[in-house]
């Protein structure tokens, strides 16, 4: 179902409201801060350096002459230990989160040429935060229901726990024509992908007397002479005639 | 809203000096529950229970004592209808499973049990407990509750017919407004909202030794949320017995909503039923309904119609082409004779009874049957039972009630029913005989299209007055009630806020001293507060009045024959000021000595419905007494007094002021509902004489156009003092409606300044 139907513009909160009761979780990368603007570096820290990389050159650009820029022989023995600080000393462990093996293996590094948190399995288990509830926070009936435990973004509905309910409200279509169960709608077939024709509801013709369909004829003339004034009519052929 | 103090005062010293003179509460019938015995000691050493130990029976002790000659309960001889009975009860299917049922309910508290429809299981059962219960030796009842008020004191006659008593005295019935019980009541069938008003006062049900909730499937909010309660009372009463009775499929989601309970499961007496779906969707289901019943009268076998419908007049346009089709089909084709009877909950009570009118006969001897077909709303799905139905017509539409929280309208659609339903609606096909079964839609969208089960009336529901029991009924955790399927949080705190802004409730949540009173009312919160503060108003009696037929269906009638005459008789009753004033008109003139004279004869010649007068009447009666007991005064401004109508209007916003709407300054009779900013029309048929800039609307009607109907035309500045908490000027937006209240606002305010002054002046 549809969970977030129409949502009223005036209930739509700033982004960030409740930003404050459910904290966004952050897992601490295992590299060193700057590593994910550098991680290039990590495929040469094995044998093959190309002298300074495109980081390095742009650093050494931007930063005064004084400050060394950071070279090989700086940051590999900086961030090297800090890689494998969290996943090494009791041999290689499992991730908390993927579940998966952490491996130290400088080969498989190399193919993958990213650190582990960055790769897709652990990517797609880290749990996910939604946006904030549109719940206007201010209102009384909320405040009841937070007074008992009830969290707006919880994306929970109520009820006893493990058997929470429906979250959003039932919605109602209004139907005011008789056309039957399922007809209206395109009906693909698996087999052939055949459609089925829907026949429009026969239009309500509507009958005019004589005197609506009179004044519909004058109209029309009136119509057709507007227009032909309006293309054909010049100001020098107006003048002349007016002139003569 | 006003201080109550002096009157609370009044009456509590009252109660206290009635307490004293009651000597020895044992002897009070009313409390007999409070003093059970644990012995057989209240039953005589003759009486049929006297060898048999409670809750240790078998069906062969029962049914010895059955067969006895003295009637257990009444200590009479039995009659020898009572033995006729008891041989047909003998061949319900339930009584096969007597033993087995006996043994699950002696083993645990909670049993849940279906029995299909025609197992006898509404009848039946509660008497195989009062059999194992006995609960006269506890001093207790058992309880068996209905969704329907006419099931409850239909089936409690059968039933008392059954046990050979009198109906009121050994089994009776209790429905709102009537109470048809006496202290030797053993077994008491009622309405579900009944038993959970009862609850109110006795949370934890102390007078009740079984209780019986029958028809669960069909998941009303009463018995949704009287199971919700039942599961913490088993907690604390733990001699409390109690049976989910349901008819369908879902019985696991009730074992499993009662923490596992045994089910026991009797087949009901049906037979098959053949199902027909259409190869293609329909475009017209209306015609094709018609088609098919006339198809049906062509070429089937004898055996009556049920076709399904949604509504009142979709059902009588399409009886009144089935009958004339028909007549075309008899001179053409000779076809038998087909008679088409309409139903739905609207119609006159007798000409409901004629749907168990037989089938015609042939038209001469020889000739082909006749047949009857019968166009229903889907009351005919589970309420009334015909016997005699063959063939089922089954559009999958039914009108169904909804509730948007957002803008607070409760509203009636015609929506795809569940599959659930449509079983439901099959089955009754197969009542007496194979049936067959023609549903105007594909098997595909059977499958795809349709929903599971109907979605409980819980969650379809403004729950208002919901709170207000719960709350009353001391639950004050309404985010942990184990209800089987919640509502919706949005839907649960419209209704806090509604009973906040009522003063029903505090800005902490619990209950006030209004609140309290109000829940003593069996009537929607708003309109228990108006009844509440109409004493302060000075109009109680037209209040009452009022209240009584706002409760009761419509009283004008207009037949799609005779509506200008129809309009003209309303118009002699009609007050400018609105719809309201003018049903009053109308209750005072039935009132008077020319209507009573003849009631009947005087409603039709006005074109009035004689029913929903009577029933407003009684009603008030019953309203009348409670607020009497509340002590709450019935007073009337006198009827010269130039603001007799007006203090009934300003009486109207006390309870009224969240269904308020303001005209648009640009757009024809264009309105704006007040906070929900919806716009609506005034609907055609409203009485009042003028344009007026604010109205207040007992009903908000949602079809093609947004429609207020039953409107009276009110003040702001009334708005503003009435209920200044809602009408609170720096919560509205920028626009019409905020500078119209300001201007309001001033104008009260200058009054109340020009009051002062010339007070100090004197």
């Amino acid at each position: 179902m549809d969970q977030d139907y129409f949502l009223p513009p005036e209930d739509q909160r700033v982004f960030g409201a409740g930003i404050s009761r459910k904290r966004v979780q952050f897992v601490r990368s295992s590299d060193h801060e700057l590593n994910t603007t550098t991680t290039t570096n990590r495929s040469s820290s094995v044998p093959v350096t190309p002298g300074p990389s495109i980081a390095d050159r742009y650093l050494s650009i931007v930063l005064s002459k004084e400050t060394n820029p950071p070279n090989q022989s700086q940051t590999n023995p900086n961030f090297n230990p800090e890689v494998h600080s969290a996943p090494t000393s009791p041999a290689p462990s499992h991730c908390d989160i993927c579940n998966l093996p952490l491996t130290d293996d400088s080969s498989l590094a190399s193919i993958e040429d990213r650190p582990h948190e960055a790769s897709l399995a652990h990517q797609v288990c880290l749990s996910h935060s939604h946006p904030p509830s549109h719940l206007d926070r201010t209102r009384h009936g909320l405040r009841y229901l937070s007074a008992f435990g009830w969290d707006p973004d919880s994306r929970l509905g109520l009820g006893a726990p493990g058997r929470e309910g429906i979250r959003e409200p039932l919605k109602g279509k209004l139907k005011v024509d008789t056309v039957g169960l399922g007809a209206g709608k395109e009906d693909t077939d698996e087999n052939g992908g055949r459609k089925t024709k829907v026949i429009p509801a026969p239009v309500k013709v509507q009958k005019l007397n004589a005197k609506q369909v009179r004044k519909g004829h004058s109209d029309a003339r009136k119509r057709g002479v507007k227009l032909r004034e309006m293309f054909y009519q010049s100001d020098d052929v107006l003048k002349y005639l007016g002139g003569a | 809203m006003v201080d109550r103090s002096d009157s609370e005062g009044g009456s509590r010293v009252k109660r206290q000096k009635m307490d004293k003179s009651n000597t020895d509460p044992r002897d009070n019938p009313y409390l007999a529950h409070m003093y059970p015995d644990t012995s057989n000691s209240l039953i005589d050493k003759d009486s049929p229970f006297a060898n048999v130990k409670r809750h240790e029976t078998t069906a062969a002790q029962a049914k010895k004592i059955e067969d006895g000659d003295v009637n257990p309960f009444s200590s009479q001889p039995f009659s020898s209808k009572y033995f006729s009975i008891l041989k047909t009860r003998r061949d319900l299917p339930v009584h096969v499973q007597r033993d087995e049922f006996l043994e699950l309910y002696q083993k645990s508290q909670i049993l849940v049990f279906v029995g299909e429809t025609g197992s006898g299981k509404t009848t039946q059962i509660p008497q195989f407990v009062l059999f194992d219960d006995l609960p006269q030796t506890q001093r207790k009842m058992v309880a068996c509750t209905q969704p329907r008020r006419v099931a409850a004191m239909s089936v409690a006659q059968r039933v008392a017919a059954e046990m050979d008593v009198k109906l009121g005295e050994e089994v009776g019935y209790s429905i709102r407004f009537e109470d048809m019980t006496g202290p030797k009541t053993v077994l008491k069938y009622m309405t579900d909202g009944m038993l959970l008003r009862e609850a109110m006062n006795d949370h934890n049900l102390n007078r009740y030794s079984t209780i019986i909730l029958d028809e669960a499937h069909e998941r009303t909010m009463a018995t949704d949320v009287l199971m919700g309660l039942l599961k913490e009372v088993v907690l604390r009463r733990p001699d409390l017995k109690i049976i989910i009775m349901s008819a369908t499929l879902d019985a696991q989601k009730f074992q499993r909503y009662f923490n596992d309970a045994p089910l026991l499961a009797v087949p009901g007496r049906t037979h098959p039923v053949e199902i027909f779906y259409t190869p293609e969707p329909e475009q017209d289901y209306v015609e094709a309904a018609i088609r098919t019943v006339l198809q049906i009268h062509a070429t089937e076998g004898d055996g009556d119609i049920l076709l399904f419908l949604t509504g009142e007049e979709e059902i009588e346009d399409a009886s009144r082409k089935i009958s004339l089709e028909a007549d075309e089909m008899v001179r053409e084709v000779d076809a038998g004779p087909l008679k088409v009877y309409p139903l739905y909950g609207s119609l006159p009570p007798h000409m409901q009874q004629r749907i168990f009118d037989p089938a015609p006969g042939p038209r001469r001897p020889g000739g082909r049957p006749g047949r009857k077909v019968i166009v229903s709303t889907n009351i005919a799905e589970t309420s009334l039972t015909i016997d005699g139905i063959v063939y089922v017509v089954d559009p999958g539409f039914s009108k169904q009630k909804i509730y948007n929280p957002r803008i607070r309208v409760e509203s009636l659609l015609v929506s795809p029913i569940s599959k659930a339903s449509a079983q439901q609606r099959a089955g009754r096909a197969g009542r007496t005989r194979p049936g067959k079964c023609f549903r105007l839609y594909t098997e595909g969208a059977f499958k795809k299209e349709l929903i599971d089960q109907t979605y409980p009336e819980i969650l379809r529901s403004n729950l208002s007055s919901t709170v207000l029991e719960l709350k009353k009924l001391g639950i004050d955790d309404l985010v942990h009630f184990d209800l089987m399927d919640p509502p919706a949080p949005e839907t649960l705190m419209r209704a806090l806020e509604e009973l906040n802004y009522l003063a029903c409730l505090d800005d902490e949540g619990s209950l006030t001293q209004l609140g309290r009173l109000a829940s003593e009312f069996p009537l929607d919160p708003a309109l228990a507060v108006m009844l509440i503060s109409s004493p302060e108003f000075y109009c109680s009696n037209e209040i009452l009045s009022i209240t009584a037929l706002l409760s009761v269906p419509q009283v004008f009638v207009r037949p799609a024959s005779q509506r200008k005459r129809a309009d003209e008789m309303k118009n002699l009753f009609a007050h400018p000021d609105g719809d309201q004033l003018t049903m009053l008109n109308v209750y005072h003139a039935f009132k008077g000595p020319e209507a009573q004279e003849n009631p009947k004869q005087w409603c039709h010649d006005h074109f009035l419905s004689l029913r929903s007068l009577q029933s407003a009447d009684n009603v008030r009666m019953q309203l009348q007494r409670i607020m009497e007991r509340e002590e709450l005064d019935m007073i009337s401004t006198p009827f010269e007094d130039k603001k007799y109508y007006e203090n009934i209007r300003r009486a109207l916003c006390a309870g009224f002021f969240m269904q308020i709407a303001k005209k648009e300054s640009q757009g024809k009779n264009m309105y704006t509902t007040i906070k929900d900013n919806q716009s609506v029309l005034l609907h055609p048929s409203t009485v009042l004489g003028w344009e007026a800039e604010w109205v207040l609307y007992n009903e908000f009607v949602l079809t093609t156009k947004n429609y207020i109907r039953t409107i009276t035309a009110v003040k702001p500045e009334w708005l503003l003092d009435i209920a200044p908490n809602y009408y609170d000027i720096s919560t509205f937006q920028k626009g019409e409606i905020r500078s119209a209240l300001l201007r309001a606002a001033e104008r009260l305010s200058r009054k109340e300044k020009m009051r002062a002054d010339s007070g100090k002046r004197r």
